[in-house]
């Protein structure tokens, strides 16, 4: 059990005591994200993306790990303050507040949406609360009327160039199995049906077997900036919802060609020269619009490790074990801190740490638990089989 | 903001020659978030403020506003001296989330309006903050009566918040409590009666045991929430035994103030009229406090959790 025991020992005695510890802000509930390699509190805004993310966390580690009381109630110091201070007049939640609760930046952003959504779900099935339960409801209803424009007034894009984006087809097939408990059944298969049908058909590349970021309305490219992004971490970790599916649905086809297309990505975007995946890549191989691109993210490479390590459990394929191992090696090499706990989340190219954080604006206490714990169940399986070694 | 949970009485760091020793207090502070507390009550009993000098009060008050972390901030400036209190009050009043103040404790109080006055004039140095009346009769002498208290201060004092209630009068407790459908926050003080607040509504707990056994309280609470009184009962018995151990080594304040260090947070010596142990007498004390099973409710140390190379 050498991988299972290290991803669980990670998550248990590393990760999850980081955030116990310096995260809660028991003074006007919610967390603090913003903090420095050794846990120090830099920026005291809060960031609903990453409230609603915690909150998750916290009851997800308490719904499948273990009851342990301290986390339900670390999670509802986060769903308390998002109940009170996340949502606008009209119920949108907004994208960042104050350490007090005050609005800073209206909903423009349905993620924030998306990750309350989550939380409050999460949260219901660990304690029971009705009123919760219900809320999660309301807010994924509210999500599925904004999916067309869910920038709606603070869209800034004008309709000549009609892209769609890759985001929210992605993660309405994890949110829907995260809402399970509280949509019809009905409801859910539908959901997985759109959703399945666009990662695969529209967005993945029948040519190249790749995920693009942006497509025309009919899954035609479109040969601009945004037309030829390709944000190689979000086409992996799609590939993981697809498993998940294909796991819940018995349909090993989707299984097999999620395994595919994570090869292709895999191969298209690994540093060969430095190691690691890129961030952006511009799919005809021009200079990317984000200037980031070339740094390596701690979410990309997690998510590259729970994708592999589910496409392992459920195919047994060699290619990818082989890029496990790579990946892994990469991974806990560059991104791990276990002097100070947690994982860094930016490092530049040739993999040096950019930014001395634990969390920031975007990086809080969300892909790290996830991926630890979902490699640790995966392992389980794997390893628990004689003929892995 | 909301006040409630377990609240640390804190103690006040040194270093071994006995001065102030405030770099400690950061570390201090993720300790007690990492171990579910939710606030901090500072420069009291606990804190040693008796033994402190002005400037050392305000040292600590500022070093807990500087170590900016999501503990809900007390302070306590109470004082025998009126315009020590109102200096303390005034400084409190940008660095921190509230204040506190017992009563005068030389010349003893014997009226109510004496004590609504003292207040007040306190109160208003910090009009911005909630204000709580620290009321601990045994030490302060003002064994006055604390619903007549609330009765009268709520007109003359704006910002009264409450209570920090460590007395056993467990009516009186009641009463204040249920005074305007429970508009004042009384916490509750007096922590081997931690159980015995439970049915009466009580929230909110400030205490220096806290600093040691947060598990054993949430787990008092479960039991008592899942109607479990026996279980809730045995495990109130240890906390009290915890106290009457430490206590009869050399006396509970200076003793539990040695033990921090064992839990991961070297507090330092303690100053007169406390008890300074030695690391051998800890060792004693830890083996003497685990046969009867209370080690595994111990406040966990921060290097004890996270796992290093």
């Amino acid at each position: 059990m050498k991988y299972a025991t290290l991803y669980k020992d990670t998550l248990l005695h590393d990760i999850i005591p980081f955030w116990e510890t310096y995260s809660l802000d028991r003074k006007n509930g919610g967390y603090y994200t913003c903090l420095d390699t050794s846990g120090t509190i830099y920026d005291t805004d809060k960031f609903i993306w990453l409230q609603g993310r915690q909150a998750w966390t916290f009851s997800m580690l308490y719904n499948k790990v273990e009851q342990n009381e301290k986390w339900l109630d670390i999670s509802k110091n986060g769903i308390d303050f998002l109940r009170k201070y996340g949502m606008n007049e009209n119920g949108d939640f907004y994208f960042s507040v104050t350490n007090d609760g005050k609005p800073l930046v209206n909903a423009y952003n349905i993620f924030s949406d998306c990750f309350a959504a989550m939380a409050f779900s999460q949260y219901a099935i660990a304690s029971g609360d009705v009123e919760v339960k219900a809320l999660a409801k309301k807010v994924y209803t509210n999500i599925l009327k904004r999916i067309d424009n869910p920038k709606g007034r603070f869209e800034k894009n004008m309709d000549t160039r009609p892209l769609i984006g890759f985001s929210l087809p992605m993660i309405l097939s994890n949110l829907v199995l995260e809402l399970e408990n509280v949509l019809d059944p009905q409801e859910v298969e539908k959901t997985i049906d759109y959703s399945v049908n666009q990662v695969m058909n529209v967005f993945l590349d029948t040519e190249t077997g790749l995920i693009f970021e942006h497509v025309l309305p009919n899954g035609e490219h479109h040969d601009s900036f945004n037309g030829r992004l390709l944000n190689p971490g979000h086409g992996i970790e799609a590939m993981w919802f697809m498993i998940d599916i294909g796991v819940r649905r018995k349909d090993q086809d989707l299984i097999n060609k999620a395994t595919e297309t994570i090869l292709h990505i895999l191969k298209f975007s690994w540093d060969e020269k430095y190691g690691g995946i890129y961030y952006f890549m511009d799919s005809k191989g021009y200079p990317p619009q984000q200037l980031e691109w070339d740094q390596k993210l701690w979410w990309v490479h997690l998510e590259t490790l729970v994708a592999l390590s589910k496409s392992y459990q459920y195919t047994q394929n060699s290619a990818i074990l082989k890029w496990y191992t790579k990946v892994h090696d990469y991974a806990w090499n560059h991104f791990s801190d276990p002097e100070n706990g947690e994982w860094f989340g930016y490092l530049n190219r040739r993999g040096e740490v950019l930014l001395n954080l634990k969390g920031g604006k975007w990086k809080g206490c969300f892909h790290v638990p996830r991926a630890m714990y979902q490699c640790w169940k995966a392992f389980e399986n794997i390893e628990s089989n004689n003929n892995f070694k | 903001m909301t006040l409630k949970n377990l609240i640390a009485a804190v103690y006040a760091p040194m270093h071994e020659n006995g001065s102030l020793n405030t770099t400690r207090i950061k570390d201090y502070g993720q300790f007690l978030l990492h171990n579910d507390i939710s606030g901090v009550f500072m420069n009291g009993s606990t804190g040693d403020f008796t033994s402190l000098s002005i400037s050392e009060r305000k040292e600590i008050t500022s070093a807990w506003s500087k170590s900016k972390s999501g503990l809900y901030l007390i302070d306590h400036v109470g004082d025998p001296s009126l315009n020590v209190a109102k200096d303390l009050a005034t400084y409190a009043s940008d660095k921190v989330d509230a204040i506190a103040a017992i009563a005068p404790f030389y010349f003893r109080l014997n009226s109510v309006d004496k004590l609504v006055t003292y207040c007040s004039e306190i109160a208003a140095c910090a009009s911005n903050l909630p204000f709580y009346y620290y009321h601990i009769p045994v030490l302060s002498g003002a064994d006055l009566n604390m619903v007549s208290f609330l009765e009268k201060a709520r007109n003359e004092i704006p910002n009264l918040a409450g209570i920090k209630f460590t007395d056993n009068n467990l009516i009186d407790y009641g009463f204040c409590k249920s005074l305007e459908n429970g508009k004042y926050n009384i916490l509750f003080g007096y922590d081997e009666l931690f159980l015995n607040s439970l049915p009466l509504g009580a929230e909110g707990w400030v205490g220096s045991t806290y600093n040691h056994l947060a598990p054993l309280y949430y787990k008092i609470k479960s039991h008592f929430n899942n109607g479990d009184m026996p279980e809730a009962a045995k495990l109130q018995s240890m906390a009290i035994k915890f106290v009457q151990l430490l206590d009869s080594k050399g006396g509970f304040n200076g003793v539990a103030k040695g033990f921090m260090k064992h839990l991961g947070v070297d507090c330092g010596p303690s100053r007169f009229p406390h008890t300074t142990l030695t690391d051998e007498d800890y060792k004693v004390i830890i083996k003497e406090l685990t046969a009867i099973g209370l080690e595994k409710w111990f406040n966990k140390g921060i290097a004890q959790s996270v796992h290093t190379k």
